[in-house]
């Protein structure tokens, strides 16, 4: 009972490892990886859900997933998706937002056969001397929200008692503490990206600003950078329609023109 | 009962108005405010206090580890238990604690406290802490590690001080191909190992099962009871009885000629020590990761009371609820005599300078409180009848 107004419960069992995700509609398999909460996104994933059989994954140790004692490194959550790709029929569109756009380039540095495309929404994972991001560690809760977003003026004054926040923030300073949310040596590692790449930035994030979008297409061999005004570090929750826009039309098309011209 | 002298050497030239400008007296404070000449000065007395501690007759001085703060000034407790260790010659030196997680090498904690257990004579008593939250910031250490790393460090320096020289440790965090540490300690089988805390269940389970002498630090009488009860609880489980003298709490205490004068000198120098010291936004205090879900969520429950992050306190409201114990001999005597009795409690540890008390009370507390408080309390013997665990 796929349709885009309520989500299935899947679990996928990866070598010992339960994977959790929410599908929504059906078509071509977009799949989505959370940037600090699963509930960011929400507007975006429906609309998106009208045309893809979007799944929306629960990272381990996120809100309720469970996490195996092992994986507490980006590149242990890495090989988990990865081992997820395994097992795809068809390859899938890989979209990732903040954290989860970082891991979801940890993914593509090392898998390149069950990718169709990547989607990088103002992703974390580089660290620019010049331009250092803002520190989320040190930040109360209503200033961390307030943080992420461009139009804050509907950011409630909730702290970090809302369901799930203690969990995820703990599992966020785990696998992003030292280094600071970044793979010293990503940058190195981008040109093996192959797969047709969008990267796409909150013109307004107050957190990574926007030179972070321009140095990820400047390191990844096909990838096109829209940046989006009026948005913050979640984009599509300040301009949903035209997040998922950019979305569509990448994978409609230009997904497979990028392929095309910018592979070998 | 016993009773110890614990020093914090604050940096006692913190504006009094820090705080319009700077949100904690931690982390991000700027280190412009420290001046060299006056830290000299500071030192220097802040020692001559503990050694004066010494010659009253206290069971033991106190020194501890943090970290880029105005709170206290020694980044290395075993530098200070050093200098003290020449300069006294019956106090137990107590280091309360080395911050095991910060070490990248705890093999130079066990190196240190030996060489110190060596040169005092056998008199040094080794606390173990895991570094507070802020200074997860100050190293740059991962809080959801901060545990782990405390508890591997712990085995691996026990074990160098137990167990004959050279072996291989293979630890998650600590690898080390030869583990032979040269000197080890006088004590044997080491000096006593102390826990101090601040309550969380993890610790306190581990502590009664480690049988270490747990020492609670700022808490209200209320949770000082019931983390006590629960340490008691557990070390009876698992060992059958429990030695009081393992069980302590330290607070800030001041004694005067009256309950009124004493209220007078102290009142400033305790709000300040709450207010103005311990003050920390949350995320500094506790930072992600840096306590278990069920502990945060304790702490969350009472933020309004939480020390540091909550309410802004002043004296009379730290005084009913027994986060400190200030006035006459007598009171002071009996508010500690009460406490230890109804916890079975025979360790006190008494910070008796705190924040910007000045030389003058600071050596007058000493002198009260060795000579009108601690002999009355000397031989009390606190007990706790147990009932059957149900």
């Amino acid at each position: 009972v796929k349709t885009a107004t309520e989500g299935t419960h899947q679990v996928f069992e990866v070598h010992g490892v339960e994977l959790q995700a929410e599908a929504w509609g059906s078509g071509e398999t977009v799949a989505f990886l959370h940037g600090f909460d699963s509930s960011e996104g929400d507007a975006m994933i429906r609309r998106l859900a009208e045309r893809f059989q979007i799944l929306a994954f629960e990272h381990p140790g996120f809100g309720e997933a469970p996490r195996p004692e092992w994986a507490e490194t980006i590149e242990d959550f890495a090989f988990i998706y990865a081992g997820w790709l395994d097992g795809v029929k068809e390859p899938v569109h890989l979209v990732g937002s903040s954290f989860g756009g970082w891991l979801a380039v940890e993914v593509a540095i090392r898998y390149r056969t069950g990718l169709r495309s990547l989607t990088l929404i103002d992703p974390l994972g580089l660290y620019l001397p010049d331009s250092p991001p803002d520190d989320l560690f040190t930040k109360e809760a209503g200033e961390f929200d307030r943080a992420r977003l461009h139009n804050v003026s509907e950011v409630p004054e909730e702290g970090f008692d809302r369901p799930y926040r203690i969990r995820n923030m703990a599992m966020l300073a785990m696998l992003g503490w030292n280094p600071r949310l970044y793979s010293p040596n990503l940058k190195h590692r981008l040109h093996r990206v192959d797969v047709p790449t969008l990267i796409i930035w909150g013109k307004e994030d107050r957190l990574y600003p926007p030179v972070y979008g321009e140095t990820y297409a400047a390191l990844i061999p096909s990838a096109k950078l829209e940046v989006v005004p009026e948005a913050g570090h979640l984009p599509y929750e300040d301009q949903p329609e035209e997040v998922a826009g950019f979305i569509e039309r990448f994978i409609d098309g230009g997904a497979d023109d990028a392929r095309r011209g910018g592979g070998s | 009962m016993k009773f110890y002298f614990f020093h914090l050497m604050p940096w006692v030239d913190l504006p009094e108005d820090y705080a319009d400008t700077w949100d904690s007296a931690w982390v991000t404070i700027p280190n412009s405010l420290y001046k060299p000449e006056k830290g000299h000065e500071l030192y220097n007395r802040y020692l001559d206090e503990l050694e004066y501690a010494d010659q009253l007759g206290f069971d033991g001085i106190c020194v501890n580890e943090h970290h880029q703060t105005a709170y206290g000034l020694m980044p290395s407790p075993n530098l200070m238990a050093a200098a003290l260790a020449r300069r006294t010659s019956k106090s137990k030196i107590a280091i309360l604690g080395n911050a095991l997680s910060l070490r990248d090498h705890p093999l130079r904690v066990a190196e240190e406290v030996a060489m110190i257990d060596v040169i005092s004579g056998g008199r040094v008593i080794s606390g173990f802490v895991r570094g507070i939250g802020a200074e997860s910031h100050s190293f740059n250490l991962n809080p959801a590690f901060s545990r782990e790393r405390f508890l591997e460090a712990h085995d691996l320096i026990v074990k160098a001080w137990t167990v004959p020289g050279p072996f291989a440790w293979e630890g998650k965090h600590f690898k080390v191909r030869f583990v032979n540490p040269w000197p080890q300690p006088l004590q044997k089988p080491h000096p006593d190992i102390w826990i101090p805390s601040q309550g969380s269940a993890e610790t306190i389970d581990w502590a009664a099962e480690k049988q270490y002498t747990y020492l609670q630090t700022y808490t209200s009488t209320k949770n000082l009871k019931r983390f006590l009860a629960e340490y008691r609880r557990l070390a009876v489980e698992a060992h059958g009885s429990v030695d009081p003298m393992k069980l302590g709490w330290a607070a800030p205490t001041f004694v005067g000629e009256t309950d009124e004068q004493a209220q007078e000198i102290a009142r400033p120098h305790i709000e300040a020590l709450f207010n103005q010291y311990l003050r920390m936004p949350s995320p500094l205090f506790f930072p992600s990761g840096y306590l278990s879900e069920e502990s945060f969520k304790r702490v969350l429950e009472n933020k309004r009371t939480s020390l540091g992050i909550g309410i802004k306190r002043d004296l009379e409201n730290l005084q009913r609820e027994g986060y400190v114990i200030v006035g006459s001999p007598k009171t002071v005597t009996e508010t500690i005599a009460e406490t230890a009795r109804e916890l079975g409690a025979g360790t006190f540890v008494g910070m008796l300078q705190f924040a910007r008390l000045p030389h003058d009370a600071t050596m007058r507390n000493l002198e009260l409180f060795a000579k009108e408080v601690a002999p009355a309390l000397r031989d009390l013997a606190p007990h706790v009848e147990m009932h059957p665990v149900g």
